[in-house]
């Protein structure tokens, strides 16, 4: 009598989630690669091949290089804020678990993580308005001038940063929380035997022992920065031309390459570039945090 | 053409109307409208209602301000402006004497620049032999661009952190801007006691013809035809004038009826002879040229080394004039100088 072989049900069970993955994830990344090959302005039945035309003229296109130079401001910006941040105030979190309103902690600092882009954009816009916002009659309290939060060059890249910065902590303080909780008490308990405080304690045994976790964190972090649009685009978008100065970032040049300027295959150029720059950044994160925790 | 119409049109995703459909917008529509619904020569759809830009300005802030007219030159909106400002006590402009389009990313900030130019004299490109070319790095695309400068820069009449279009003209944060038809309606709906007038630009405007098309054949289609064609009858055009404010493109409209309602609308149904209506090229690459000048204005115009300063001013024109050149030569519609 013949045998079902033993993978056959696993492989069967996993068919239907890897066609998804297959059609949602992996097909677009191939299109995409292929597409950065031609010119193509999405209506019309011509799409003749170009090579790599579109990335020496990529090489060259003012915009995409203000683009890629904001982004990565922006990108390492918010990982550099985010990481230390939320690393302090899962920290803080932690001390009070088990305690009264330790939810209450957990919940207001993921709230911006949850909350839509789009809305929390337009609070900041307000925040940030140069003329009505609150933040110009604060820095008023004490004496600072007002300031063009949103069209300054320079401001309105720090505008940036602070907004994704915000949303992006709450869930790295999530993650940090579940690393902390995974610490061995009985480490803290020897470092507190051999007179250890409760800084040296964290300083020493709970931030090595998270440096996995801290991979994780900056790479989704380094990730999801590099892919904002809502945040960049809210601030500045308005029919009524005010009150902020675009600032260009990556996803934000391939829409409006690809549905203003109909340039899909440029588009899919600067997607590939998005995506080259990603693996880079995402393969040196890695390199880093294990030859420092091998050394 | 309307520039998005062309793209359909050149993948032959719209037929050709029915021959009716074709008499109907010969007899009906002057040959700008008709124009705007030409495809190598045949007429594909109907021409609707159309956007064009005049002056809007607050009756109230004039009289004040002791103007008893709108601007007729160029220079008299720089003028204009710098009596219409109001400023604080550190003198930082708390009301703009005219409000330009500075920001908000997109075409729409080149649009607003082509308007000035034009009515300083200029163009953004002109057609020769049927392929195009930059033409706004010279003496009108310098005037205008030191037009912005000066009321941004120079006479701070305007600023880009103040509320600004229609939302400023609306609150009385504005003496005037130039925009299309639709402020009208937005203006009784939002701000129904402002006082206000229309008029139209010292020498023309831009046109944006919004058209019909059916993009397919069969019974369906003859349906989808006599409602356009419905659509443009003169009772609906008016109605459509009276409740949106969007100017109907069909000639030979009697407008007295709804002008007596609603005068403001005078400046858009009544141009003075000679006024001018230009419109973007129907060419892929127009949506590119308008967006990557628009990105370079949206700096100029706060720029304060290009401020009183023509050589400056002439080579940044040049730089944005080159960028537009190689748009049209890669798509191969780069006229010769």
């Amino acid at each position: 009598m013949r045998t079902t072989p033993k993978w056959l049900f696993p492989v069967l069970a996993l068919l239907p989630v890897l066609g998804l993955y297959g059609c949602i994830r992996v097909y677009p990344i191939i299109e995409t690669l292929r597409l950065s090959l031609f010119q193509w302005n999405i209506i019309s039945r011509r799409k003749p091949f170009v090579g790599f035309a579109n990335f020496v003229e990529l090489a060259s296109d003012p915009l995409f290089l203000e683009a890629i130079f904001n982004t990565t401001i922006i990108a390492f910006s918010v990982v550099a804020i985010t990481i230390p941040v939320a690393l302090v105030l899962a920290a803080l979190i932690n001390t009070r678990q088990g305690l009264r309103r330790s939810g209450v902690y957990e919940a207001s600092v993921f709230l911006p993580h949850v909350v839509s882009l789009v809305p929390a954009a337009m609070a900041w816009k307000w925040i940030f308005d140069a003329r009505l916002g609150p933040l110009n009659a604060l820095i008023g309290l004490v004496g600072i001038p007002a300031q063009s939060w949103l069209f300054d060059p320079v401001l309105s890249l720090v505008c940036l940063i602070v907004l994704c910065s915000w949303q992006a902590i709450g869930y790295a303080v999530l993650i940090f929380l579940v690393g902390l909780k995974n610490v061995p008490e009985a480490l803290y308990e020897a470092a507190r035997l051999d007179g250890a405080s409760s800084f040296q304690a964290f300083r020493h045994i709970a931030v090595p022992l998270l440096k996995p976790v801290m991979l994780y964190v900056s790479v989704i972090t380094l990730i999801s920065s590099y892919n904002i649009y809502a945040q960049a685009f809210v601030p500045a978008s308005d029919v009524q031309g005010a009150p902020g100065r675009l600032v260009r970032v990556l996803v934000l040049d391939m829409l409006e390459n690809s549905f203003r300027n109909y340039r899909v295959g440029y588009a899919a150029a600067e997607a590939v570039v998005l995506l080259v720059i990603v693996l880079i950044l995402t393969s040196a994160q890695f390199r880093l945090f294990r030859d420092r925790s091998r050394a | 053409m309307e520039v998005e119409a062309a793209r359909y049109l050149e993948a032959g995703l719209i037929p050709e109307p029915p021959a009716s459909i074709v008499d109907f917008v010969k007899a009906n529509y002057d040959m700008t409208r008709v124009k705007t619904a030409m495809y190598e020569g045949k007429i594909f759809g109907v021409p609707l209602f159309q956007g064009q830009g005049a002056l809007f300005y607050n009756t109230e802030m004039f009289a004040k301000a002791g103007l008893d007219g709108p601007p007729k030159t160029m220079a008299d909106y720089t003028a204009y402006a710098q009596k219409l400002a109001q400023r604080d006590a550190s003198g930082v402009p708390t009301v703009s004497g005219w409000s330009l389009r500075l920001s908000g990313g997109g075409s729409g900030i080149a649009e607003k620049y082509w308007t000035i130019l034009y009515n300083h004299g200029g163009t953004l490109l002109e057609e020769k032999g049927g392929k195009w070319r930059a033409a706004y790095a010279n003496a009108a695309g310098r005037a205008a661009l030191k037009q912005y400068l000066d009321n941004v820069v120079v006479y701070r009449t305007v600023t880009p952190e103040m509320k600004a279009d229609a939302e400023a003209f609306e609150l009385g944060q504005t003496g005037m801007f130039i925009r299309e038809s639709w402020v009208i309606g937005d203006v009784a709906k939002k701000a129904p006691n402002l006082k206000y007038a229309t008029a139209p630009l010292p020498k023309g405007t831009l046109m944006v013809s919004v058209d019909l098309y059916v993009p397919n054949k069969g019974l369906k289609s003859q349906i989808a035809w006599d409602f356009v064609q419905k659509a443009n009858e003169p009772e609906n055009l008016l109605w459509l004038l009276e409740n949106t404010a969007w100017v109907p493109n069909r000639k030979g409209l009697d407008y007295s009826a709804v002008l007596k309602k609603i005068p403001q609308l005078d400046a858009f149904v009544n141009t003075p002879p000679g006024h001018v209506f230009f419109t973007v090229p129907a060419i892929s690459p127009a949506s590119e040229i308008l967006t990557r000048l628009a990105a370079r204005l949206e700096k100029a115009f706060t720029d304060k080394s290009l401020a009183g300063n023509d050589a400056a001013i002439d080579a940044f024109l040049k730089a944005a004039a080159e960028e537009s050149d190689k748009i049209l030569a890669r798509e191969d519609l780069l006229a010769k100088p």
